[in-house]
């Protein structure tokens, strides 16, 4: 190349690349040269693109060797720097007297990085999207073993105990709500009739809150045992429970038979079992 | 079933980089009946390397071969609503790429592979440092690392980052795979890089990781 061409190409921004017909390098002004580390004179034209395009670099020599200075190339894009953090050029070529002359432009680096975002950002979408379904899955699994519990605690809601053949004990434990009550006696009811028990004791000493309400649901209780032949006796009770069921104005003894604890309910109905069967 | 013409019809929704087509074909697909994983082997995968054949040979840009690359994914992803979750096995994959996020699509097919099997996976995005994978790994009580390389200069990268791991703690118990197109053409690469085990694609990693790890 001449003197002032090679001036004329130490001044541009665009890459001139001159090749032997093989494709070695035998001038890269300083705008390509930047581009590599080490001397690009005597490398093949390859090695100043990252190793994506390394295959493709040989693909664009080989079309750039057909194509002449009239008509050039179509423009090729090829990626500059390292493996990890690519620029993407656009490059045209032709041969002329048996040197194949690359021309090559630089993509504005912003248009790059873009491209590195956007996909970076679906990348990081997919992930979240992973995460979602992990939440997910966490999720289904505490809610299954909810309804485990759930189930557990509705079997509990009940727990009579078959103390002898006829004798049902029903401690009642936690919170007593309308819907509870309703559920205890819906059971209850059932075990007495299948089991045709003549004796309940209602253990209540375990109830955590007595109000008006609650009083009722157990009055309920005690006369719907009544209606089916069983006799109720309660035990357990506390100061609340006394005064609650007192202010009802209530006259409970009509139906229930009252003892302080379990024991003392277990001895009456021994006798009364003795009394029937004498 | 073929799926010959699905991947036809994909493609052609990745050249016209239509994402809503290729969430059609891709739906359809699913609702006829095909496996989620034939449709990632047998459509996507091929459907990715022809892109990446197209950009070589200069028949797509850069810019269209990170749209192929988008759009793939969020049809993955949204797919992955139809996937019948498997219940968890208890074991917990790290994934990580050695390359820029375009090549990250082959190891994010390999993760959902492991999620569909129940695996606990965490999928740790492209060049993560060494420290950072190890930290991830001990954290999560990782049972297996996947590298994934796409290209040959990665390799060196691939070593080193398995030499760290080793040289952990976690190191101990973790068991490594490698795969990606260098370690296809070249298995052996695979032993000299220092991992347990390479696998060609996704369902072989899955069956391999299985067997790895009685």
């Amino acid at each position: 190349m001449d003197l002032i061409n090679i001036t004329l190409c130490n001044h541009l921004t665009e890459l001139v690349i001159s090749c032997d017909h093989n494709g070695i390098i035998g001038y890269a002004n300083p705008a390509a040269q930047r581009w590599s580390e080490t001397p690009l004179e005597g490398r093949p034209f390859p090695a100043l693109l990252t190793p994506e395009s390394g295959h493709k670099g040989e693909l664009f020599l080989e079309v750039a060797r057909r194509a002449s200075c009239q008509e050039p190339t179509l423009p090729w894009e090829l990626t500059l720097g390292t493996a990890t953090r690519y620029t993407v050029a656009n490059f045209h070529g032709y041969s002329d007297n048996g040197c194949i002359v690359i021309i090559g432009q630089v993509e504005p680096g912003e248009t790059t990085e873009m491209q590195h975002e956007l996909l970076q950002l679906t990348s990081e979408l997919a992930e979240a999207q992973r995460e979602q379904r992990r939440q997910n899955r966490i999720l289904q699994q505490t809610l299954h073993e909810q309804q485990r519990l759930l189930k557990t605690i509705h079997d509990l809601t009940a727990p009579a105990v078959p103390l002898w053949e006829g004798v049902l004990l029903l401690p009642l434990v936690g919170q007593i709500d309308s819907h509870r009550a309703n559920a205890i006696a819906g059971e209850l009811l059932q075990r007495v009739s299948a089991g045709r028990a003549r004796y309940v004791i209602l253990d209540v000493s375990g109830i955590a809150l007595v109000d008006t309400a609650v009083a009722r649901h157990l009055i309920d209780m005690a006369q719907m045992l009544r209606l089916l032949g069983a006799q109720p006796v309660l035990v357990g009770i506390n100061p609340e429970i006394a005064q609650t069921l007192v202010h009802l104005g209530l006259n409970l003894f009509d139906f229930i038979t009252v003892y302080s604890d379990v024991q003392h309910a277990v001895a009456y109905v021994l006798r009364k079992m003795k009394e029937v069967t004498l | 079933m073929t799926l010959h013409s699905v991947y036809d019809d994909y493609l052609e929704a990745l050249k016209q980089g239509d994402r809503r087509q290729a969430l059609r074909v891709a739906q359809k697909t699913l609702t006829e009946g095909t496996d989620i994983r034939d449709l990632y082997l047998d459509v996507f995968q091929p459907a990715m390397h022809e892109v990446g054949r197209l950009w070589e040979t200069n028949q797509m840009t850069v810019a269209q071969e990170h749209l192929a690359t988008a759009i793939t994914q969020s049809v993955m992803a949204h797919l992955y609503g139809y996937v019948f979750a498997h219940t968890a096995v208890g074991r917990t994959l790290i994934a990580t790429c050695i390359g820029g996020e375009l090549h990250e699509l082959g190891i994010r097919m390999v993760s959902d592979f492991f999620e569909m099997e129940g695996w606990e996976v965490y999928y740790l995005g492209a060049n993560m440092p060494p420290d950072d994978v190890i930290r991830m790994a001990t954290d999560r009580d990782a049972d297996l690392l996947a590298i994934s390389v796409t290209l040959n200069s990665h390799v060196p990268y691939a070593r080193e980052l398995i030499q760290a791991v080793r040289a952990a703690p976690i190191g101990a118990k973790l068991k490594i795979m490698v795969g990606g197109q260098p370690i296809n053409r070249a298995p052996d690469l695979c032993k000299t890089m220092g991992a347990d085990f390479t696998a060609s694609n996704a369902r072989e990693a899955v069956q391999l990781a299985t067997e790895v790890l009685v």
